[in-house]
């Protein structure tokens, strides 16, 4: 039931009361939200049945009134809302043992992994843009290290509604979080209304990159496209901040996915029920409003177990619950990579890749549902990242190993490319070195020359797709030819099968423009 | 992600006019400087800096502003995004 400034349930009773006889109760409790300048004078003035309570810290005022009192309270221009307080709220029921023991995203989505144990998110800062934090909940111990308001006007200190509070429980809650140890940077967008605006989304984002936070998780999700949020969400993605973002709760109904999910950047993440499978109300793909595919990852969201803003423990399901499951492991492989100086771009390559769809489509599951036990064995079927650059043609993520041969431009040598990634900051980096004149650095390790190609906007493409890509070299016979730029681009008409494509060799640096199918000119826009 | 190309720019801003304004968050390319010279002080209600965005309350002879070259794209402000827990 959708609430406006008056509760509709508070009016039907004074009418009620007004239509009967006397008999009946005519005075009734009833909640106002005002502000503190004008809660003296309204406490004065109110017509009252009994003592007039004011909850200063939530700003609002506790009453039995009467006709009068109401209509006193409705007239006056100060009080935001009007709520009937003798309303049963539905506090969450304890849990039974079973389910405390089977359904938190911990024990989901840690499983039995050995890798990652003791590595709980420790030094890793994860922002929760959401209805607040119940800091003071036993889980979070001193972990909330700071809670800002990005609602225009008062603040008070808490979550009122609960699902910031099980958000943060599942991303670091000890006992129910993937990674215990990792703080947390409360980001209230939510007022009470329920709804949060633009602005205030802007103004958390905006946050996080000034505060060069590690992760952001956004549990939040609206029923439109929206350049402007889309757009901010990619910013801070490229700006460094991972950005976990609900994929929406609007499945099981094809191309359902809405801003600010369906940005670029974002890594979208689906829910699925603790066998795997994708849960019915999880947003599904194709993304409907761009060229790139939508949901990117799946994590577990169904009747997860965490934490309350009431204290203990509580379940709720949604792609909300399934966000922080990926934010907490993310802020886990962050801590394991500590050292990797490119940690971030490492940890979401491994997000991407190593998801177990279980034979789902992409668009319910993305690339497969995340949990650390899936990494693992990720990585062990690969037999590692290092030894992965030894294989020839295998690949991670956005990193393309190739060792293969090719000529130096300085000496005429063999030229060895030992790594091609395509990186978030839109730049693809191909790295070499020279087999006549190699060069080492104090420590023994080969120094690599770097050539960078920049201005690269499909830095999100899957390896299938850019390989598909690839087009044979009239150079040197080599599968080796790339757009140079994806600002060169001309893609063709609708109609129109081919496109021109402004493109260079990687492996003999020839340059030319080449007619390439517009369905793979459209990769790289 | 595409820019507003110019018609559909001037028939966005010929539509927010007809409403007399309103709030808008628009995303600029190049210095703030280089933008918010085509805005009175008054409009801005907000500036986001790291995401070179503004939040502007606009009046209805304001509207044509965001035809400046430096705005990529522009929306009216939206309060409807929603925490994503299903209900029972």
């Amino acid at each position: 039931m959708s609430l406006g400034r008056v509760d509709s349930r508070l009016t039907e009773k004074f009418n009620e009361a007004k239509k009967s006889s006397s008999d009946v109760q005519s005075a009734y409790g009833v909640a106002a939200s005002i502000n503190t300048e004008v809660a003296q004078e309204l406490l004065k003035e109110l017509p009252a049945v009994g003592p007039v309570t004011y909850l200063s810290e939530l700003e609002v005022i506790l009453a039995d009134v009467e006709r009068t009192g109401f209509d006193y309270l409705v007239d006056h221009l100060d009080v935001h809302s009007i709520s009937d307080a003798d309303l049963a709220f539905e506090v969450p029921s304890p849990l039974d043992a079973d389910q405390q023991s089977r359904c938190t995203t911990r024990d989901i989505v840690r499983g039995d992994t050995t890798m990652y144990e003791g590595y709980e998110g420790k030094g890793i800062t994860v922002a929760v843009m959401d209805t607040g934090v119940h800091s003071k909940h036993e889980c979070f111990g001193s972990r909330v290290v700071d809670q800002i308001s990005c609602v225009s006007g008062s603040y008070f200190d808490g979550d009122g509604h609960g699902h910031g509070t099980h958000v943060a429980g599942s991303i670091a809650g000890e006992g129910l979080g993937v990674a215990s140890e990792a703080s947390i940077l409360d980001l209230r967008v939510f007022g009470r209304s329920g709804g949060a605006s633009t602005s205030s989304i802007l103004r958390a984002l905006d946050i996080c990159i000034q505060r060069e936070v590690d992760i952001v998780n956004m549990s939040l999700g609206s029923n439109y496209a929206s350049m402007v949020l889309d757009g901010a969400v990619d910013t801070a993605a490229q700006a460094g901040v991972l950005t976990c973002v609900a994929a929406g709760n609007s499945g099981p109904r094809a191309r359902t996915i809405n801003s600010p999910a369906s940005a670029q950047f974002a890594i979208a993440v689906a829910a699925t029920d603790s066998n795997g499978t994708a849960a019915y109300f999880s947003s599904r793909g194709p993304n409907p409003w761009y060229s790139w595919p939508k949901p990117d990852v799946a994590s577990f969201g169904v009747d997860v177990i965490s934490a309350s803003h009431y204290g203990g423990r509580c379940v709720m399901s949604g792609t909300s619950m399934a966000t922080p499951a990926v934010a907490g492991v993310l802020a886990v492989l962050l801590e394991h990579q500590r050292e990797h100086e490119d940690a971030k771009t490492y940890a979401e390559a491994l997000i991407r890749e190593s998801g177990q769809s279980g034979g789902q489509s992409y668009d319910a599951v993305g690339s497969g549902e995340v949990t650390l036990d899936h990494i693992e064995a990720y990585l062990q079927s690969t037999s590692g990242i290092e030894s992965m650059a030894k294989k020839k043609g295998r690949k991670t993520s956005r990193h393309f190993f190739k060792e293969s041969v090719l000529k130096c431009s300085q000496c005429n040598s063999d030229r060895i490319v030992h790594q091609i990634s395509l990186r978030s900051d839109g730049t693809m980096r191909i790295r070499m070195s020279c087999e006549k004149d190699r060069n080492f650095d104090d420590d023994g390790n080969l120094v690599y020359d770097e050539a960078v190609l920049e201005n690269w906007k499909h830095t999100r493409i899957s390896d299938k797709q850019f390989i598909q890509a690839l087009r044979k070299c009239g150079g040197c016979g080599k599968r080796g030819l790339v757009p140079v730029s994806s600002d060169d681009i001309n893609v063709g008409k609708k109609h129109h099968p081919h496109s021109a494509v402004k493109v260079g060799c990687l492996y003999c640096n020839a340059k030319g423009v080449r007619k390439i199918p517009t369905r793979l000119a459209k990769i790289w826009m | 992600m595409n820019d507003m190309d110019k018609n559909t720019a001037f028939q966005a801003c010929h539509e927010l006019m007809l409403k007399n304004g309103g709030r808008v968050v628009a995303k600029y390319s190049g210095d703030f400087d280089n933008v918010s010279i085509a805005f009175h002080q008054s409009w801005l209600v907000e500036h986001h800096e790291a995401l070179s965005m503004i939040t502007l309350e606009l009046p209805s002879y304001g509207c044509y502003s965001l035809m400046h070259p430096a705005i990529e794209f522009w929306e009216i402000e939206r309060y409807d995004i929603q925490p994503l827990e299903e209900s029972e």
